[in-house]
Parts: C-alpha cells; sequence; structure tokens
C-alpha cells in the first residue's frame, strides 16, 4: 500500500516538474537556458554557432584558426582560454595580439568576440589589438599590415 | 524567429522576434522587433559591436539593426591589452 502510495506521489511529482518545463518553454522559449550559469550558456551558444564539430576541435585543440578574410595564408590562432592571439602566417607564427573586452565575459564568448571581430572587420581588429613579436612580451605597435 | 544576443558577464541575453508575423503587422510581433531594436542601438552607445551571422557564411558587421537577419551577436567593446 505504502509503495503504491510512493510511487503515486513520484508520478505525480515528475508531471508536475514536466508541466512547469512544458509551460516555461512555451511562453519563454529558450528560459532552460537562462538557467545555466554564464559559461555553460557561453560554450553552448559558441557550439551552436561553430558547429558541433568545430567546437569538438576547440576543445581538443585548445584554440579555434580562424582565416584572415583578407589577407592570404594568414591564420588568427584564437586560445580557448584567455591569452594572445597567434598570428601564423605560411605556418610560422609572426606575432600575438592582445585584445579584450571593456567587461568580463566568459571564455567561450571570449573567443567567439574575437572570431566575430577578425571576421567582420579585420582592420580595426588590428588598430585596437597590441601587437607582440613572436617570442617576447616587449609590445611591439598598434599596427600590424 | 530570428534572435538578438547580447554578450556580457552574464552570458549572453537572448531576445527573439518573428520577422514574417511582424511584415504581416502583428502587433506583438511588431512589438517583438522594436524592442530588439532598442537593446540593439543602447548596446551600440556603450560601444559594443554588432554581427549579423547566416550559416556557413562569416560573420558580417551591422551598423543598423536589421530585423530580417536569422541572428544578431552583439559583442562588447574591446580595447589592447597586456594578454601576459
Amino acid at each position: 500500500m505504502r509503495a503504491d502510495l510512493l510511487i503515486l506521489v513520484l508520478a505525480a511529482v515528475v508531471a508536475m516538474a514536466w508541466l512547469v518545463w512544458a509551460l516555461g518553454r512555451g511562453r519563454w522559449p529558450g528560459w532552460p537556458h537562462r538557467l545555466r550559469s554564464p559559461a555553460a550558456r557561453a560554450d553552448a551558444l559558441l557550439r551552436q554557432i561553430l558547429g558541433a564539430e568545430e567546437y569538438r576541435h576547440l576543445v581538443r585543440r585548445g584554440y579555434l584558426d580562424v582565416p584572415s578574410p583578407t589577407i592570404a595564408g594568414r591564420v588568427y590562432r584564437i586560445p580557448y582560454c584567455p591569452g594572445r592571439v597567434e598570428v601564423i602566417e605560411r605556418g610560422g607564427l609572426v606575432a600575438r595580439l592582445c585584445v579584450v573586452p571593456a567587461r568580463w565575459v566568459p571564455d567561450a564568448d571570449l573567443v567567439l568576440t574575437h572570431k566575430l571581430l577578425i571576421e567582420g572587420d579585420e582592420a580595426r581588429y588590428l588598430r585596437v589589438a597590441n601587437h607582440f613579436p613572436p617570442g617576447g612580451a616587449r609590445r611591439i605597435g598598434r599596427w600590424y599590415p | 524567429m530570428s534572435t538578438l544576443r547580447v554578450l556580457s558577464h552574464l552570458g549572453d541575453e537572448a531576445h527573439s522576434w518573428d520577422a514574417a508575423r511582424a511584415a504581416t503587422g502583428d502587433p506583438e510581433a511588431l512589438a517583438a522587433v522594436r524592442e530588439a531594436e532598442r537593446i540593439f542601438a543602447e548596446a551600440r552607445e556603450r560601444g559594443a559591436t554588432a554581427f549579423r551571422l547566416a550559416p556557413g557564411q562569416p560573420a558580417e558587421q551591422l551598423d543598423k539593426f536589421a530585423p530580417d537577419a536569422e541572428q544578431i551577436v552583439i559583442v562588447p567593446r574591446v580595447s589592447g591589452g597586456s594578454g601576459s
């Protein structure tokens, strides 16, 4: 008898939870997304924009390569963790760039910020960035051709 | 559905609207478009940059709100850093 009651209560709880979830989805599309941590939400957005395979490569390799939209043979290597973006030409590292957001954002959002700025307005990205030589910490200027 | 996402320290804040319904003059859909436009303008005033995203295409920078865009992502203002 008690087992029957327990099963009934559990079924009611599951049904209520499902109802709340379903109603919430209808009223506020994407609301389960809002319940996640900022980092988890940022990761989900990055995965959606990159696609599952490229996102998997990013996680596995620790960086995302974005080809230059204007300079043939140049690739920007964006680290998954905060750090300098590497400028690679014909397989060799030629400079490191540092661009930071005005306010902290989760790591995945930072990767997305670099990618969009490079693809959308590479010239401005290069003007804004501080430029460092491949091997050292000394800044070599703001502009890189 | 179209979506505007603003990146922030909270993760992204999303706002959606139905461009097809808005085109038919649906008041609720038009209100959602106006709200998205307001968020877009506010973010741009803070120095943020907006991009239109479409599957398989590179990001396109937006200076004006595009209600027909499938997805718009707004990234925060950036500056040069030390990155050490």
